[in-house]
């Protein structure tokens, strides 16, 4: 299309088979000047559009002159040129002219409009790198600063289990033995909380070593995660409300570090919510987010505490009743759910109590065919 | 009993206990005691090997963190003296290593810290499986919390409604049963179950298991036949 020789070959071959034509039937009576300027005309149009002025000037004058021979009068024949050959030869230039400078003007224009496109993508593509890089590195900073304050409450926060260790295995304890030993198991199990999370910090600053992120069921992180606080829910009623999705719900993420995010959630539920209460689990899609949610009936968080309770060793006020968490379980949740692009949201529950949102990015686009291919085995019935 | 799946338990003759800090040590040696009679301790690999040779223990409980050795090369050495079941200590994060420790040969793992009684338990679950035939295992046969599973016969009823499960299913519940006990690296089941290459096959085996689950489970919500061992694979548990 752009080869000059193919387009210039092209419109002139057009001219000729035009002109053959017309010579053919140029003595038929009722043929008009009219009816060769209309065909010449588009000839001029449709060279104009395509080949640039220099071919749009030839077809003008190639045009005019079979015109004139043609149409204008005397017949087959230049003649001498009159009003009329002028006014056909002004109309065929300013034709041309106009259309070619509007498809040059229109050429110029679409350029334009390109390299601003391209230009646009390129910033657009450099900002989302900037910005991923940016919650990347806030991600890192924000677990920088959760190591620090676990560091500096480990000194303090150690020394309390370890205190009650102490008395509780003194010969001449006061205790019961019942008591003392189940003090005792709480304390180590708190011991370990704090090794747990601080060891995962430790590996954090190497945050893509760290993460193991694949495609998970979100019913296995539900049932694995209650699996694994069973402990501590012991005293509450857990209903996990099914999510009847078909394709199953899957999310990227980490699973090890998913499953602390949803124990956290199901500790923090337990701690706070009166015994016997029933805590909900509950999961659905919502366009490419996946959102697991853990619902209690305790008191809930007040408004001028709602960004306190994700802050590290900070405790709504409620929880000063029953310190024996951390202090760390919510900011540690929100922090490695940031850590895979997803997040830890509050919202006050309908009827009193709390509910924590755990969001995921949904894996169903990584694996459009999987989830098609296990139904279809499934049989019938 | 209709569950057979797991041979008898009968007292183990001996019992070895490798690991190198001399309190937990210790503290192993007086929870096993209450199981077995002889139970022998080691607190290096040298000395693990000459008594697996020299005594034939019907298990071996190994921490890792020995002087002489690290992490699965230790256990293929230690593979090479005996074939009894091998139970690994190990940190509850070191899911890499965990996987490793699997297919080095290690027959199961327990996440320090744990209980007596989680010990104890998985000592014995670990002895019953290699006491019973595989003959018994395939001819596995339980009810638990109004859920039948007939693997010779290939039927399950839920309340005794009959579960239809597809034929990759039933390899997955077969290869899983066969393995009780053991946990098992979505690696090890895709190689037992489906036989061709597949690029993402853990998700596979992970939407497979999840159907499994929903028709096998008393409760499909929460597990507790086949649990899930984050980040290492799936474990089949005797009810």
């Amino acid at each position: 299309m752009r080869n000059p020789v193919f387009l210039w070959g092209r419109w002139l071959l057009m001219y000729a088979v035009v002109t053959v034509v017309f010579s053919r039937i140029a003595t038929l009576p009722e043929l008009r000047i009219a009816h060769g300027v209309l065909v010449y005309l588009l000839l001029i149009v449709g060279a104009s559009r395509e080949g640039g002025r220099a071919l749009s000037g030839v077809m003008v004058l190639l045009s005019y002159g079979a015109v004139d021979w043609f149409f204008v009068p005397p017949r087959q024949a230049f003649g001498k040129p009159t009003e009329l050959d002028l006014i056909i030869l002004i109309g065929f230039f300013a034709t041309a002219t106009v259309i070619s400078q509007l498809v040059i003007t229109l050429r110029e224009t679409a350029t334009l409009a390109t390299a601003h496109a391209a230009e646009i993508e390129r910033l657009g593509s450099e900002r989302l790198t900037l910005e991923r890089d940016a919650s990347r590195a806030q991600v890192l900073r924000e677990a920088e600063r959760l190591k620090n304050a676990l560091i500096a409450s480990l000194a303090h926060d150690l020394r309390s289990p370890i205190t009650t260790l102490t008395m509780l295995a003194e010969a001449d304890s006061p205790f019961a033995t019942d008591v003392a030993l189940s003090r005792i198991r709480d304390e180590t199990r708190r011991l370990d909380e704090f090794l747990r999370t601080l060891g995962r910090f430790t590996a954090y600053g190497d945050a893509d070593n760290l993460l193991v992120v694949e495609s998970h069921v979100v019913d296995d992180l539900i049932g694995t995660a209650i699996l694994s606080s069973e402990s501590a829910l012991l005293v509450h009623r857990v209903i996990v409300h099914p999510s009847a999705a078909e394709p199953l719900l899957m999310v990227r993420c980490d699973f090890t570090l998913t499953l602390q995010i949803l124990g956290n959630l199901l500790v923090n539920a337990a701690r706070y919510s009166p015994t016997g209460s029933l805590i909900e689990v509950s999961s659905r899609d919502d366009e490419g987010v996946v959102q697991i949610t853990v619902a209690d009936r305790g008191p809930g968080v007040a408004e001028d505490e709602l960004e306190l309770v994700f802050r590290p060793l900070a405790r709504g006020k409620s929880a000063l009743s029953s310190p024996s968490g951390t202090g760390m379980g919510l900011a540690i949740a929100r922090t490695f759910a940031r850590a895979q692009h997803g997040d830890v949201i509050y919202s006050p529950r309908g009827g009193g109590g709390a509910e924590f949102r755990l969001e995921l990015p949904s894996a169903s686009h990584h694996h459009p065919s999987l989830a098609q291919d296990s139904r279809e085995r499934q049989p019938a019935g | 009993m209709p569950f057979q799946v797991l041979g008898n338990w009968t007292e183990p003759r001996s019992l070895l206990v490798v690991e190198d800090d001399d309190m937990l040590r210790q503290t192993l040696v007086d929870a096993l005691r209450t199981i077995c009679d002889r139970v022998r301790q080691a607190s290096t690999l040298s000395e693990a090997s000459r008594l697996c040779a020299e005594e034939e223990p019907d298990l071996v409980l190994l921490d890792l963190g020995l002087p002489d050795g690290d992490g699965s090369e230790l256990l293929l050495r230690l593979r090479e003296a005996t074939t009894v079941p091998i139970i690994v200590l190990s940190g509850r994060e070191d899911e890499e290593q965990k996987i490793a420790l699997l297919d080095a040969g290690a027959d199961d793992f327990i996440s320090k810290p744990c209980s007596a009684a989680e010990l104890i338990a998985r000592i014995r679950g670990q002895l019953r499986r290699s006491g019973a035939s595989v003959a018994a295992r395939k001819a596995v046969n339980f009810t638990c919390e109004g859920v039948e599973i007939d693997l010779l016969n290939q039927r399950v009823t839920r309340d005794g409604n009959p579960q239809r499960l597809t034929p990759t299913e039933w390899l997955l519940l077969r290869a899983l049963v066969l393995n009780i006990g053991r946990p098992l690296t979505p690696r090890q089941l895709w190689d037992l179950v489906w036989d061709r290459e597949f690029g993402d096959f853990a998700v596979h085996v992970r939407v497979h298991m999840t159907h499994l689950r929903r028709k096998i489970e008393p409760n499909p919500a929460i597990p507790r036949l086949i649990v899930t061992e984050p980040g290492v694979g799936y474990r089949f548990i005797a009810p």
